[in-house]
């Protein structure tokens, strides 16, 4: 199923080449323990949607290339891994963690169809 | 939302995971909130709780996920910002949530999100506070019927400054921005005798949000003095003017 990321320009191509880095800080994160989340494309957005999440790091992060979105088709295996009772799909928010879906995430990245989509 | 405050055995619970997700926690959490509030924050796997406003009732603490205590604060951002779009980030900064109706209990929300802390305050506002939002949200009345949606404006707007506009604009529309947005809109304007520039400009805003969704806007009700100020602008050219609510309807559903 598709999976969206809203963040920076810079920070999308960062993780497009390298895959999702739990060791990258983001704002109100520590290293190592922040994991990776995603929304449904389909939705529903009921922790925002990535559109918002874009703008809002745009703002924090103006010399980063304005907002876009990072789209990636991720098999439904690894999805499922990061499902569980605080994520189930139906909310969906897919949050990849460190032993919930994040290392199978980042072993599978390179061959993922992805791509970065401008948020006007 | 339930007026007593919380008890220190009722939180707690809130937080044990089962199939009702961060979304359900958020609304059990929201319905706790009682009294002044409650304050949470979170370190080292553990989330913090503190009802605000009882002063004899100690803060209490359960295991969470740093994931889940994240989530928490996206779902409340994302209810403060449905209620007035972009106006907070779960990154940090105030919002607020008004639960109930007649009148809203407004609480203030401030967000706390850096690497060194992870907080969140639910602070109930002041009587006065929250009488001025409940009536900053009666300036408007929205209706659904169908495909269709009716805005009628109160009195009230005749009044409001060039200042609220934007935010009434975004106020007015965030129902309509959802993923079932209306067709058609009608402006009931049957109730406002005259309106001025700062009105004209708050329409243009909801037409143009209105529009990039592709859907219709137009005119019922208008008073005399309204039909030539909108004539006197050409926005007449714009929007159709319809006697009545019942012809606008009509018209936009082809009956």
């Amino acid at each position: 199923m598709i999976l969206l990321h809203g963040t920076t320009r810079a920070r999308a191509e960062q993780i497009l080449q390298r895959g999702p880095d739990p060791h990258f800080l983001e704002p109100g994160g520590t290293v190592g323990e922040d994991g990776f989340s995603m929304t449904v494309e389909a939705g529903p957005f009921l922790f925002g949607r990535p559109e918002d999440y874009a703008r809002g790091k745009a703002r924090e992060f103006p010399g980063e290339g304005g907002p876009v979105i990072l789209a990636v088709e991720v098999p439904d295996d690894i999805v499922a891994r990061a499902v569980n009772d605080w994520f189930p799909l139906s909310q969906g928010l897919v949050q990849f963690d460190p032993g919930a879906g994040l290392e199978a995430l980042a072993a599978a990245w390179a061959t993922l169809p992805k791509e970065i989509r401008s948020v006007t | 939302m339930s007026s007593h405050s919380p008890t220190p055995r009722r939180l707690p619970r809130t937080f044990v995971p089962t199939r009702r997700d961060v979304a359900g926690l958020v609304e059990e959490l929201l319905e706790a909130c009682g009294g002044e509030g409650l304050q949470l924050d979170w370190h080292a796997d553990r989330c913090r709780l503190r009802p605000l406003g009882a002063e004899n009732q100690e803060a209490t603490e359960v295991p969470l996920p740093k994931s889940v205590f994240r989530a928490i604060l996206a779902r409340i951002a994302a209810l403060c910002n449905e209620r007035v779009p972009d106006s907070v980030s779960p990154y940090g900064g105030e919002g607020e949530l008004a639960i109930g109706t007649d009148p809203p209990t407004v609480f203030r929300v401030a967000f706390t999100n850096t690497p060194g802390e992870q907080r969140l305050e639910v602070r109930r506002r002041s009587d006065a506070e929250t009488e001025r939002v409940g009536r900053r949200t009666q300036l408007f009345s929205l209706e659904r019927h169908g495909d269709i949606a009716v805005i009628t404006p109160s009195p009230e707007v005749e009044k409001m400054p060039e200042s609220l506009m934007e935010q009434a604009a975004q106020m007015v529309l965030a129902p309509l921005s959802s993923d079932n947005p209306p067709a058609g809109l009608i402006f009931d304007l049957s109730r406002v005798d005259y309106v001025g520039s700062e009105f004209l400009s708050f329409l243009l805003r909801c037409h143009r949000r209105v529009k990039e969704q592709g859907s219709e806007v137009v005119m019922a009700g208008a008073s005399r003095q309204v039909r030539e100020l909108l004539q006197l602008t050409a926005l007449d050219t714009l929007w159709a003017l319809y006697d009545t609510r019942a012809e606008a309807l009509a018209a936009l559903t082809g009956g």
